[in-house]
């Protein structure tokens, strides 16, 4: 015991509560700053990127294009800031009720506190959603309500000031919108909805990230978030016709682009066609479609399903949706599919038939195979590809060797948009176990309505804030790791292309061994071909059970 | 008098709770409340974590004989603390509090006596400091190799790649250019 620094050390332990010296906060919510420092916040919109959204996409909705960055003092506001963002609260309390209810009706009981894959990985307690929400609570309170006015902080009302913005930003950039707490909550607040509108407030002062801005315009001006033109789209789908011929023996010639006449114009994740493991559930389409002799296109105009506009703004999300149907209406087909997309499927089941719709000239749509007619799609007119491919399961419309993903055992990771906002909960399952011998649910507590986020959603899957997206992702790793120990599992399944991305980084961080698959890639793998060859290895070339070495 | 190590044993549950509420305490007030009472392991990973990791490493300082096997536990519970809001020195120095813990609850009946018992416990203490140090290394350095892979995997390889005919396009003219 002679090094004194140890002898010190153990002092402070008897002593002190805690050795750490971290910013862990004593004082009360409303008096402690948002800190920016490297790798806790995105990065601010190119001014170019910002200056084409003002220009070219809706002009007037995203403040002053500006060269700043978030960890300087001065984020170059405009003069007048406090008075656009109390007019933008005043306009959104007037334009959407649910708004103005949930400014008003929490009894802050505290259900959802715990509930926040952000709050459960940082304990920071402004990633309770009832916390997260108050931020922009207590600034409605003092300027919309007497008690606010009139008590202040007693009532839970404070000043609209610049740490407020601050404190905003970094907070509504730490929810992923995945509406986990909403299923606690007794008043069925949705605190996505007020992420939301905070985001919408802050974009009206030039606040926002690239990661959002960038392909947000990409979508707006070649429909895709990558920008990828058509010629490569289709070069890129096209590509992965080599891939399958090589695993299957088989050339698949049914792929085609922008044919008017199709039966049904089949909307994916733009990602799906260039990045990994997306691809394979690309080539996993393809094989299904070719195998029922679908009668489908793709779009290079409508070629992404994915919607950055709805971590923008809800005008955004309008005008990006509106490509769906206005495509869907030039290509003359009967009904749109989707494929394995994830905050899409929350677009298009609460919002696109209120936004862009009724459409006068699609059909309910009715699978070609089975006769079923999709009713819950009667207004959207769109249906998911796992409703689809459960329904050809349901009828035995598939030739199925369930032993050609006997080299997986693998779980299935409930996307929240999916999941909890259109409750597509039974389809993926069922299709997972037409397909494969080895599927183990997660606890209950981490599946369906109660699924843990990837932890980079709304935009928050870049590179920068990894820590932050792996403090995210800890709950759902946590429950993925228990299943790995318990029953091997070595496949994550899930149906979302942010999903296929995050989680892979998210594995491999926290569970090395395990891969990421949509599940339609599992399909492909299982479908009998006509005219194929014995398959020695899966749509990613790994080698099947039996085979190996 | 005890030797220390039976100490060790007898006292785990006095020591180990005041060991994981130090640990639970470089959290918020909020959250040290809920990764402490709340049991279900999958609603509060944190929670679970710190007390079972804290508990495996405690058994491992209080046996005897050499430390073979990293505790699956411990180094999940680095995998957490290395991604969190600490500094490197925070997120680890919870190893060098069972030191004063230690002293503060055996110390008494144990100190003067046993000084061989005192050095072994140390250099346990110490030896397993270093095991979290390149666990927490070894954490951090795979966050930064995800983060490279995923900028090598990103976009600009399609956007500034020869598989796009603009960029073939752009590049073609450059060379005429120059």
């Amino acid at each position: 015991m002679a090094d004194t620094k140890v002898e010190q050390m153990s002092v402070n332990v008897v002593k002190e509560p805690s050795l750490m010296t971290g910013a862990v906060p004593t004082k009360d919510w409303m008096d402690v700053p948002a800190v920016f420092k490297p790798g806790n916040y995105c990065y601010p919109g190119k001014p170019s990127i910002m200056e084409y959204h003002n220009n070219h996409t809706l002009p007037g909705l995203f403040g002053e294009a500006r060269e700043f960055a978030y960890e300087d003092e001065d984020w170059k506001l405009p003069e007048n800031w406090k008075e656009i963002i109390i007019n933008g609260i005043k306009e959104r309390l007037d334009k959407f009720r649910s708004f103005k209810v949930y400014m008003d009706i929490c009894v802050r009981c505290g259900a959802c506190a715990d509930k926040c894959h952000f709050f459960l990985g940082t304990g920071d307690p402004k990633n309770m959603p009832v916390l997260r929400a108050e931020l922009l609570r207590s600034i409605y309170r003092n300027e919309f309500t007497k008690a606010g006015k009139m008590l202040g902080r007693l009532a839970g009302a404070r000043e609209l000031t610049i740490d407020v913005i601050k404190e905003w930003f970094m907070y509504f950039y730490q929810c992923t919108e995945c509406r986990r707490c909403s299923v606690f909550c007794p008043y069925g607040i949705d605190t996505a909805e007020i992420t939301m509108m905070g985001r919408e407030l802050l974009h009206l002062l030039g606040i926002n990230t690239n990661w959002i801005m960038e392909p947000a315009a990409n979508s707006n001006r070649t429909g895709n978030h990558m920008g990828l033109q058509p010629h490569t789209f289709k070069q890129n789908a096209e590509f992965l016709l080599d891939d399958i011929e090589e695993v299957t023996g088989v050339r698949i010639n049914s792929l085609n682009f922008n044919r008017k006449g199709a039966e049904v114009l089949f909307i994916i994740p733009s990602a799906d066609v260039f990045a990994e493991p997306g691809i394979f559930t690309f080539m996993g389409y393809v094989v299904l479609f070719d195998h029922i002799g679908l009668d489908y296109t793709i779009s290079t105009y409508s070629s992404e399903g994915g919607n950055f506009g709805l971590f923008t703004s809800n005008e955004l999300m309008k005008k990006l949706n509106g490509k769906m149907y206005a495509e869907a209406k030039r290509l003359g087909v009967k009904w749109i599919l989707g494929g394995e997309c994830g905050h899409m499927w929350r677009v298009i089941h609460q919002y696109m038939d209120t936004m862009n719709g009724p459409t006068d000239n699609l059909e309910i749509p009715k699978s070609p195979l089975t006769g079923t007619v999709f009713d819950n799609a009667a207004t959207t007119k769109m249906v998911h590809i796992s409703e689809f491919t459960a329904d050809l399961v349901h009828h035995n419309k598939l030739k199925i060797d369930k032993s050609r993903n006997d080299h997986r055992t693998v779980t299935f990771h409930d996307s929240c948009n999916p999941a909890r906002a259109m409750g597509l909960l039974e389809e993926p399952r069922t299709v997972i176990n037409a397909v494969c011998n080895n599927f183990y649910d997660m606890p209950e507590n981490t599946i369906r309505e109660s699924t843990f986020c990837c932890g980079s959603g709304t935009g928050l899957n870049t590179g920068e804030i990894m820590d932050i997206r792996m403090r995210g992702a800890l709950p759902r790793a946590n429950a993925v790791k228990y299943v790995k120990e318990k029953h091997g599992v070595n496949t994550l399944a899930c149906v979302c292309a942010i999903d296929r991305a995050t989680l892979t980084s998210m594995n491999e961080y926290w569970n090395p061994e395990v891969e990421v698959a949509g599940i339609s890639e599992l399909v492909g793998n299982a479908l009998i071909m006509d005219g194929e060859k014995e398959r020695e290895s899966g749509l990613r070339f790994e080698p099947l059970a039996g085979t190996e070495g | 008098m005890m030797q220390l190590k039976d100490l060790l044993t007898a006292k785990k549950e006095i020591i180990l709770t005041k060991w994981i509420d130090l640990l639970l305490g470089t959290y918020s007030i909020d959250a040290f409340h809920i990764f402490k009472n709340q049991k279900n392991r999958f609603a509060n990973p944190v929670g679970f974590n710190v007390k079972h990791g804290l508990e495996e490493i405690y058994d491992c300082i209080a046996a005897e004989g050499v430390i073979e096997e990293i505790p699956s536990v411990l180094e999940e519970l680095i995998r957490i603390r290395a991604v969190q809001e600490f500094t490197a020195a925070d997120s680890i120095s919870f190893i060098f509090a069972i030191k004063g813990l230690v002293n503060t609850e055996c110390g008494k009946e144990g100190l003067t006596d046993y000084h061989n018992d005192w050095m072994n416990f140390e250099q346990r203490v110490d030896s397993m400091a270093l095991t979290i140090f390149d666990l927490y290394m070894s954490s951090r350095e795979r966050l930064h190799s995800i983060r490279v892979r995923e900028l090598e995997s990103g976009r600009h390889i399609l956007t500034d790649g020869l598989k796009c005919a603009s960029a073939i396009i752009k590049q073609n003219q450059k060379q005429i250019n120059t």
